[in-house]
């Protein structure tokens, strides 16, 4: 009987155990830099509002390139063999081919997000779509020293919302003179040579992730519409503070060690970015979208009584828009 | 008989009071080489000990030592891979070296606390993840007398990817999913 029970109390804890929700692991996509495109003219032009733009290609880069396949492919087997989960790895050629199928439906969504006729390149397509949270920036070229060749090569990580530096590595391959040794075989070598580094500076980044809060961005809107806007006074906690005042306190209050800054501020917006906990308050994992809902509570609560409006976009970037839904 | 006698005492006492400096075997130089294969690093590296056989094995440990410990610069495993340091986990060191295997009267016969019977080591844990790529052949230039040891230059490779694939499984060090 007190096995029985000794087993019962085990197997709950277990199940406990698997319910405890894991913090959600980062999307990574390796993309070309803008300035390789440019380089091999893997570029369209296009007609904003009269001024003429010149953006990265990435389907004809991937359709004529066939280095760069190969050193895409190489980094995506690099780090899954690294053990990284390989759902989270997007692949830039396979997300572009689903774009193409679901046009359609990406014109509905691009609509409902953005909500205004702003032209959005194909990276913001691509972030808004696939959502990568780490975009793999990759820029190489073969270069000449007499007879010898070699591969200058620099692998970016780039934080899609908030577009810090997440990790850097560059640098010239070894010079070689045999001309049987293909490019490809440099390319290699030269991922080879640089990828532990960065995965390296990649996991410094989610141990401090872990440590110090995930960084998150927030925009605070307010409709033309809305009756308030930030700089409406409210009686809050025995005095009286602007909205934008108040939503400072709030990010204090609500933030991991206080580590927040306003980038941005005037009556109608205000950019916030973030350290929120890895966990809320139900042990489950956090991202913006989770972490803003708190924010849309409390400044529906009085004395705010306040309609917000919620976009998410990925795990790290949260749009709120005060006035209406 | 006085004079023979008195003559093999003064030898002995020459002979007793010759200083002997203790080698520091802690002491060792990394280089670089070109990229090994997949998962691999391979630099050169400069140990001391008493003997040419020792400096070896303990080339091929400090080659580990500096993965782990130090990091090689110019390699693809520039920053160390242990970023807390050696004593944050001291004890699951000592066992992964074998040096809990170090033999005491050697050490008292060398003077030195750092001197360790590499024959006692054949199963120490770090052995897997390194080879010495040359044979254990050694150039006229990488054999050097210093004082009463050998400085040995070996090219050695260690298989960084299994080895952190080991510290992760052991809870050493943060696997890239860890935590998520």
């Amino acid at each position: 009987m007190r096995k029985q029970l000794l087993l019962i109390i085990l197997l709950s804890f277990v199940f406990y155990l698997s319910l405890f929700g894991q913090a959600k692991q980062p999307n990574l996509m390796v993309v070309p830099s803008d300035l390789y495109c440019t380089k091999h003219l893997y570029t369209m032009k296009f007609d904003n509002q009269g001024i003429t733009e010149v953006l990265p290609d990435y389907e004809k880069a991937l359709r004529s390139d066939e280095n760069l396949r190969q050193v895409i492919t190489k980094i995506n087997e690099m780090i899954i063999e690294r053990g990284y989960t390989r759902d989270k790895i997007k692949d830039l050629e396979a997300t572009l081919k689903k774009l193409k199928k679901n046009e359609a439906i990406i014109n509905a969504a691009s609509s409902k997000t953005s909500g205004s006729a702003v032209m959005e390149t194909a990276l913001d397509i691509i972030k808004r779509t696939a959502k990568p949270d780490i975009v793999l920036d990759i820029y190489f070229s073969v270069k000449r020293k007499g007879p010898r060749r070699y591969v200058n090569f620099s692998l970016q990580g780039i934080d899609a919302y908030n577009s810090s530096v997440v990790a850097s590595v560059s640098g010239d391959g070894t010079p070689v003179i045999d001309n049987s040794i293909t490019t490809g075989v440099l390319l290699e070598e030269a991922v080879l040579k640089h990828l532990d580094n960065f995965m390296d500076q990649i996991q410094t980044y989610f141990d401090e992730m872990f440590k110090k809060g995930r960084m998150i961005k927030l925009h605070v809107k307010v409709w033309e519409s809305s009756p308030v806007d930030l700089e409406e006074e409210y009686d809050y906690d025995g005095e009286s503070k602007e909205l934008n005042e108040i939503i400072d306190d709030w990010f204090y209050k609500n933030t991991v060690g206080g580590r927040y800054d306003i980038d941005d501020s005037s009556e109608n917006m205000m950019e916030i970015s973030a350290r929120i906990p890895m966990y809320d308050n139900k042990k489950r994992p956090q991202d913006a979208n989770r972490y803003s809902r708190k924010l849309v509570k409390f400044l529906k609560k009085a004395p705010f009584n306040l309609i917000v409006k919620k976009i998410p976009q990925g795990l790290g970037e949260t749009w709120l828009f005060i006035g209406e839904k | 008989m006085k004079t023979k006698l008195f003559f093999l005492l003064s030898i002995f006492i020459v002979l007793s009071c010759k200083t002997v400096v203790p080698v520091d075997y802690t002491k060792y130089e990394v280089e670089a080489l070109d990229q090994g294969i997949q998962g691999t690093v391979l630099m050169k590296v400069y140990s001391y000990d008493k003997s040419v056989k020792n400096a070896i094995e303990r080339a091929k440990m400090n080659a580990v030592q500096a993965v782990l410990f130090k990091g090689i610069p110019g390699s693809n495993i520039s920053k160390p891979m242990v970023k807390d340091g050696r004593m944050a986990h001291e004890e699951y060191f000592n066992k992964f070296f074998g040096l809990y295997k170090v033999n005491k009267k050697l050490r008292r016969r060398d003077r030195n606390k750092d001197a360790i019977d590499f024959s006692r080591l054949f199963n120490a844990p770090y052995r897997s993840y390194v080879q010495v790529s040359n044979d254990g052949s050694l150039a006229p230039g990488d054999r050097v007398k210093v004082g009463n040891s050998y400085k040995v230059g070996v090219e050695v490779s260690v298989n960084h990817a299994q080895l952190r694939k080991k510290l992760e499984e052991d809870g050493v060090i943060n696997g890239i999913n860890s935590g998520f």
